[in-house]
């Protein structure tokens, strides 16, 4: 069941019905905001909804184990849940790549050898399930949350607003929000409403509309593009990507706030950012502040000497990137991404060691930075987006060899979505907030008008057919 | 768009002690605060603080669905008028900052959304109904069908379809057929796709058979079909590039097929590409969600039934008819691979046995096998095959159907392979 379409329309607003008027039984309600959820995720697969039943009474048995335990015994518990978790995310996801890895590595030795590779169906959302199910049981054996009640543990790893795509919640972040019902009196929908029709412009209005006119194309057949178009093919993948994922992670806030939760930022304009590291900071936050805290901190950080910190650098932005994906290109994109951390961290290193203080560069050199940081970053998504590596130096290859060919994908279109999408990153939250706030103070009857015209504005303009995701995949 | 940032190259607004990647920190250590600990924005803390202090709970309605609670007038009269012993809510979590923003009742946001939906479905029920329509037949449709009927009706009575057609005008577009993934590369000479031309007009290259490809002058390759051509088609496309005298165009289009030309007339676009391109050899693909019931003069055709079967061997029948043209334009039709799924092989099974009934009867279509292409030694589906690198690749994509793009390289190869002999290029 994907957001914007008339399916989950009438789901949801079943959904939000049902939850505001069985608020006040709050343990009814609890159990149906589960099946609910189940339901939700259940109209993909329901055989794997039984994957997220064992994965919750696996990890809710690990967490209560962590808790009453002492001494090995918590440890015991904390490696039965790592071991469980990270087993299942590799069996699905890097099963066949690890084999297939292994078989060419062999091969580089003279070992022909051919490993068993069994067809495996990798379950939506499995990856943001088995990081949420992480944080919530090594929060336990760090004292940061309680193990929470078993209806509300359910909930937690199923709730289908973040279900599929995030973002990444935690434990210590939603366990407090279902210890009591939700205040049916006070609701911010005009956030969630500004939300959700951001995310469907967002996605249905720019995301797939560059996809199809340009950036499949152009990863596609490169030689078939000019220079001009290749360019333009990798600005607007940048744009694309994060108008999908970011969409989505705006939709999904957005549900929440509607049946009374809140959830994390997932993104604050990530390519206005001056550094690598300020992009991480702006880009899909919650899965950067997962890596922090539960590998980049565990590793070490930087308590171990500049170049432990280079090595704890690359090696987090390293598994970030097979996170997202169990191919090699995935792998490269988070070792560039590493590499830059690694880069920034060094010279800053340098300045201190010399005594200079922090640079504070001038309103020029902020946006000399912000543009090298863009093209850091889109040239990084190349490697993210394309096939193979010989694909993606075909990509690159094109922006330098095809100056003076004709370029008729380079639509007046196809370059004003671009820079929007680039530009939207800029727009101050003043403005917004001042939109949301303007539209909070109409009345019920108005506030449906709005949103009517919104929803016509979108369903006309943007293209007919599914919308499917690309963080789905992941 | 208007996320949270002071775009002075700044970090965020209350994120100074929160450095992502350069935390020191160890098991004694407090660590970084979460978002959810950060002050709240100017003017959060005077209205949510004022309603939400910490610690405090709120007392609502027993209710669930309060008509008041968030309207700017009467909070401080509802807040005396609760009912005493009224459930208590849950202390807001310290992200609960809103700003200035009013809050709703759920109430009020249920009128809303009510009356968005409603409003919206009004105003775009022509899209309704059509999505409706192109819905698999069955009870879904039935009463999706019946429910945009009256839709329909109101919003033609008051004329509000009229802003729906007002954009379509205005983007110059036809609803129905709505490209969805077309990588198409300016042909000299080749005049707009859907251009309006007999599909029985002679074609210039009158014999696309004799034709002798150079890179002045390519052999012009048109592939298309459902959702199966696209990762097949761009395999296609980039393999035709690299012999410099094949110029390809995919034109792939998701969720269509041959069953259903109430949703996409492939027909009809077929032979507007065919007129417009005027292509010397076509490819297509088709099959994947063609296993559907269909409605036919007013009947329902249950998919695998004889009747549903000899209607799906017309609409071949017609589609290959139209890709020969009356240029005898060579054909190469790509049968639909195993499935993980075993009831879905058994579908594409039968599916490939009309296609391969129909193209024995035209001599110039050639049907291509991929469902033993992709099948493994012992005849069954696997993810793992031999790729073009010779090694094992992973030729599906998660479905277990469509082509990855090993799987899409391997059997455009094959496709090329016929094509290159049939025109002797190197």
């Amino acid at each position: 069941m994907l957001f914007p379409t008339i399916t989950f329309a009438v789901f949801f607003l079943a959904v939000f019905i049902v939850s505001w008027l069985t608020m006040p039984a709050f343990r009814l309600w609890k159990l149906i905001m589960i099946a609910a959820s189940y339901v939700f995720y259940g109209a993909w697969s329901w055989k794997f909804c039984l994957l997220i039943v064992a994965s919750t009474v696996l990890n809710q048995a690990c967490a209560v184990g962590v808790r009453r335990a002492a001494g090995r015994a918590r440890s015991a518990w904390l490696v039965a849940a790592l071991v469980g978790n990270l087993g299942l995310l590799g069996w699905f996801k890097y099963y066949g790549f690890f084999v297939s890895s292994l078989e060419d590595l062999l091969r580089a030795f003279g070992l022909g050898v051919s490993l068993p590779l069994p067809d495996i169906v990798l379950p939506v959302g499995i990856s943001f399930l088995t990081f949420r199910a992480l944080s919530y049981v090594i929060d336990v054996y760090r004292g940061k949350v309680e193990p929470g009640p078993h209806a509300d543990v359910a909930l937690y790893f199923v709730f289908f607003p973040y279900m599929m795509a995030g973002p990444i919640v935690r434990a210590a972040e939603f366990l407090p929000q279902v210890a009591s019902p939700r205040d049916p009196r006070r609701i911010d929908s005009s956030r969630a409403f500004w939300l959700i029709f951001a995310g469907l412009v967002k996605k249905m209005l720019i995301a797939d509309f560059l996809a199809v006119h340009l950036v499949n194309g152009v990863f596609a057949t490169p030689d078939g593009y000019s220079s001009l178009e290749a360019l333009l093919g990798i600005y607007a993948y940048a744009v694309q990507i994060y108008c999908d994922f970011s969409g989505y992670t705006d939709m999904a806030i957005g549900l929440g706030l509607l049946l009374g939760f809140r959830f994390p930022d997932n993104f604050r304009s990530p390519y206005a950012a001056v550094s690598v590291q300020d992009f991480w900071r702006r880009w899909h936050i919650t899965l950067s502040s997962w890596l922090r805290d539960y590998l980049y901190i565990p590793l070490g950080g930087n308590r171990k000497g500049r170049l432990r910190t280079y090595g704890n650098l690359v090696v987090t932005m390293l598994l970030g990137g097979l996170w997202h994906g169990a191919a090699w290109t995935f792998v490269a994109w988070g070792g560039l991404h590493g590499a830059g951390l690694a880069v920034e961290r060094f010279f800053a290193d340098r300045r201190k060691a010399f005594g200079l203080p922090p640079a504070e560069p001038s309103r020029a050199g902020i946006a000399l930075r912000r543009v090298a940081v863009f093209h850091f970053v889109a040239l990084c998504w190349v490697f993210f987006r394309a096939d193979s590596f010989t694909a993606a130096a075909r990509v690159i290859g094109r922006v330098f060899t095809a100056w003076g060919a004709p370029s008729p994908h380079a639509t007046a279109a196809i370059v004003g979505l671009t820079i929007a999408g680039i530009a939207m990153q800029y727009v101050p939250s003043r403005l917004t907030d001042g939109l949301q706030t303007g539209f909070s103070r109409l009345g019920p009857l108005a506030q449906g008008v709005v949103c009517a015209l919104a929803l016509f504005l979108i369903s006309a303009l943007g293209p007919q057919g599914p919308a499917l995701f690309l963080y789905f995949k992941f | 768009m208007g996320e949270r940032d002071d775009h002075r190259g700044r970090r965020p607004t209350g994120e100074s002690g929160d450095d992502w990647f350069d935390v020191l920190w160890d098991e004694q250590e407090a660590p970084p605060p979460r978002r959810d600990e950060l002050p709240a924005r100017p003017g959060a803390a005077r209205v949510a603080g004022a309603a939400h202090s910490p610690g405090a709970r709120v007392s609502g309605p027993p209710t669930g669905l309060p008509l008041a609670g968030g309207a700017p007038s009467g909070q401080a009269r509802r807040a005396e008028h609760l009912p005493s012993g009224a459930r208590r809510y849950g202390r807001p979590v310290a992200g609960d900052a809103v700003g200035s923003r009013r809050q709703m009742p759920a109430g009020y946001v249920l009128l809303a959304l009510v009356i968005g939906l409603l409003l919206a479905g009004l105003l775009n029920a022509e899209g309704l109904a059509r999505a409706a329509k192109e819905q698999p037949v069955g009870a879904r449709r039935t009463v999706l069908v019946a429910f945009t009927k009256p839709l329909t009706a109101l919003s033609s009575a008051l004329r509000l379809h009229k802003a729906g057609d007002l954009i379509d005008r205005a983007l110059g577009r036809e609803r129905a057929v709505e490209d969805v993934d077309v990588h198409r590369r300016p042909t000299p000479g080749a005049t707009p796709s859907g251009a309006a031309q007999s599909s029985t007009s002679p074609s210039p290259n009158a014999s696309p058979a004799n034709k002798e490809p150079t890179a002045e002058d390519p052999l012009v390759l048109w592939v298309g079909g459902d959702s199966m051509a696209m990762v097949f088609g761009e395999s296609l496309e980039a393999l035709a590039e690299k012999t410099d005298v094949i110029d390809a165009t995919l034109d792939s289009h998701v969720n269509t097929g041959l069953s259903r030309p109430d949703y996409f007339d492939w027909p009809k676009r077929l032979r507007a590409e065919m007129d417009g391109l005027r292509p010397d050899v076509a490819v297509a693909v088709f099959g994947a969600n063609d296993w559907q019931n269909v409605e036919y003069e007013g009947q329902v055709l249950r998919r695998g039934s004889p009747e549903w079967l000899e209607l799906y061997r017309r609409r071949t029948s017609a589609a290959m008819d139209i890709l020969v043209g009356s240029a005898h334009r060579p054909v190469w039709w790509v049968g639909m691979p195993v499935a993980r799924n075993a009831e879905q092989s058994a579908v594409y099974r039968a599916l490939n046995k009309i296609y391969v009934a129909e193209a024995k009867k035209r001599p110039d279509v050639h049907y291509v096998d991929t469902y033993t292409m992709f099948c493994d030694a012992s005849g069954r589906y696997a993810d793992y095959l031999i790729g073009l690198s010779g090694q094992r690749e992973l030729m599906r994509q998660g479905d277990g159907i469509h082509w990855s793009r090993a799987g899409g390289d391997l059997a455009a190869s094959a496709v090329l392979d016929q094509i290159k002999k049939r025109w002797r290029i190197e």
